[in-house]
């Protein structure tokens, strides 16, 4: 089992409006893109993050500060420390030769970001649609540009190509892509029927509930008729094939007693 | 080779998934179950809990620390789980109850749900008054005798290593009419934090489990198996099979396995394979012809 480190923050800056990036000094096992770490602020609630970068025992996080923890997490000063325990959970085939298409929503963007990068330092091109609601800031704007082939989408045409991130994607996408997707589960539902009507392979990166993040609390189930898949074990990243056999995927979660409730929604019995 | 008789449950291999570990859903307890003899379910209460938020496990070099709180949807939810878990496996499922929520009502619509075995839980070291309840013999003696009046399957008590007596405890459970005793429960450990400089956990309290409790697992299986005649289910820091061969030794019927499922989810067929091909080596026909090996009688 992965140990938990302490952390340095080297730096947090909000690079669009209640996005912040995180860079913290934390020597780590290799990440593979599309794994994620626990990180937590002493004395506060322990969170799932996707890695955004990893480089020489220096660890980047994508944060948006929606809730107590995360808002704490963005507010942290430069020499503050945290936990962190990771990597954890299995990440993206990212080593695939096929033609790359990654395709983010919001801050799903987050495990792409990584994946972008460690593709370019093994000489494998990628090409990254970054779908946002609205216009992003110029620093968020500049750091997916850094990465190379970037097409930055938004839904209300506020700044790049207008629409929303799968739509602008499917051009791209033809049989032999391999297509890689982190977003909210509606995006990643068109994402993957676009990939099988296309005969693309895709793998997404899913969220829920992590709790134990070592595959034995049962918190983040995500299960169809004939599978159950523990987020933060079997994944969080899983295969087209796998997520089409998953009909909790964009429905159903367990809530925190283990109660099976729509998405987003209470549970009938609390 | 493998099969073994525990209170009238036939398990085979002599492995059960211990209580806490993925027994959520119907369907990840049929995913563990193949390469196990029975499952444990979460404990179940009457009403739902939430549990404790996160910070809920820190792990160790030598084992895990786990406050999770006894998240549980509450057995009118859970009764739906365990009737789907009857339709999709045929190994049995030994339902979990808090010993400290209803337990009669909830053993009692577990039962009618399909459940093959009840577990009580009065041995939790952080959440629902349990280690304290657990140490309370006379509560004790009442729950088991009240459980047993009313349930036609087999009764299983878990026991807590935090207490004087765990021999004592398990004889006055077996004179109460239970049918097996499951020892241990993890073992109350404290963690602080050396960023916040205060407990990690809100229970403040947590649970050790993992490699290092083993020894002390051991030392509770045999000092039970010289006080008591009903089999005993012995969980605690079994992460290969020779840990699981030692408890069987010491007197176990069969083995538990819980936090070893954090190496890999089908850790059970590899420990299966190592306990026969032991049997086979040492000349053993049989898993009963193990157990309380280690004793003198």
């Amino acid at each position: 089992m992965v140990l938990k480190k302490v952390g340095r923050v080297e730096e947090a800056t909000e690079v669009s409006s209640g996005i912040y990036l995180l860079r913290i000094s934390c020597p780590l096992k290799e990440p593979y893109p599309g794994q994620f770490v626990m990180a937590q602020p002493p004395g506060l609630e322990e969170i799932p993050l996707s890695i955004a970068g990893y480089s020489g025992g220096e660890l980047k996080l994508i944060v948006a500060a929606v809730g107590e923890t995360t808002r704490a997490l963005c507010r942290m000063d430069v020499g503050d420390r945290l936990w962190v325990r990771g990597p954890l959970g299995r990440g993206f085939s990212y080593m695939s030769r096929k033609t790359a298409v990654a395709v983010a929503g919001g801050v799903g963007i987050a495990p792409l970001i990584y994946l972008v990068d460690v593709r370019k330092r093994e000489g494998l091109k990628t090409k990254l649609v970054a779908g946002f609601k609205s216009r992003v800031g110029g620093k968020l704007i500049q750091l997916l540009e850094d990465l190379g082939d970037v097409v930055i989408a938004t839904e209300d045409g506020s700044i790049g190509a207008k629409g929303d991130a799968v739509s602008v994607a499917s051009s791209m996408i033809t049989r032999s892509s391999m297509v890689f997707a982190c977003g909210p589960e509606p995006m990643l539902r068109k994402v993957v029927d676009l990939c099988m009507s296309v005969g693309a392979a895709v793998e997404c990166s899913l969220e829920r509930y992590i709790k134990c993040g070592v595959g034995i609390c049962g918190a983040c189930l995500i299960e169809g008729e004939e599978v159950s898949m523990r987020v933060c074990a079997d994944g969080p990243v899983f295969d087209g094939e796998t997520i089409v056999k998953l009909s909790d995927f964009d429905k159903l979660a367990l809530d925190r007693s283990g109660c099976k409730v729509p998405l987003h929604g209470g549970c009938p019995s609390g | 080779m493998l099969k073994v008789d525990v209170a009238g449950l036939e398990l085979s291999p002599p492995l059960v998934l211990a209580s806490g570990i993925l027994g959520v859903t119907a369907k990840i307890m049929a995913r563990v179950s193949e390469h196990l003899g029975a499952i444990t379910t979460k404990s179940v209460g009457a009403r739902r809990r939430e549990g404790y938020p996160n910070p809920v496990v820190c792990p160790l070099p030598y084992g895990l620390l786990n406050a999770m709180g006894l998240p549980n949807p509450g057995i009118d939810y859970f009764e739906e789980v365990i009737r789907e878990f009857k339709k999709l496996s045929k190994k049995p499922i030994i339902v979990s109850v808090i010993g400290s929520d209803s337990p009669e009502y909830v053993s009692s619509r577990a039962e009618e749900a399909g459940a093959d075995a009840i577990e009580l839980n009065v041995s939790c070291p952080h959440a629902g008054g349990l280690l304290e309840l657990g140490m309370d013999t006379e509560q004790v003696r009442r729950i088991v005798r009240d459980l047993k009046s009313i349930l036609s399957i087999p009764l299983f008590v878990k026991l807590s290593p935090n207490i004087q007596d765990i021999g004592k405890l398990a004889e006055t459970c077996e004179k109460a009419g239970a049918d097996g005793i499951t020892a241990i429960n993890t073992v109350r450990a404290v963690k602080i934090d050396l960023l916040s400089k205060k407990p990690l956990f809100k229970s403040i309290y947590c649970g050790l489990s993992g490699a290092a409790i083993h020894p002390i697992a051991v030392r509770c299986v045999y000092e039970i198996y010289e006080k008591v005649s009903i089999p005993i289910i012995g969980v605690g820091g079994v992460v290969n099979w020779e840990s699981a061969v030692e408890l069987i030794l010491a007197g176990a019927s069969a083995v538990g396995i819980g936090t070893a499922l954090t190496q890999d989810i089908a850790i059970a067929k590899e420990i299966a394979s190592g306990i026969l091909e032991y049997m086979r080596s040492e000349g053993f026909k049989s898993v009963s012809e193990m157990i309380g090996l280690a004793h003198k009688r």
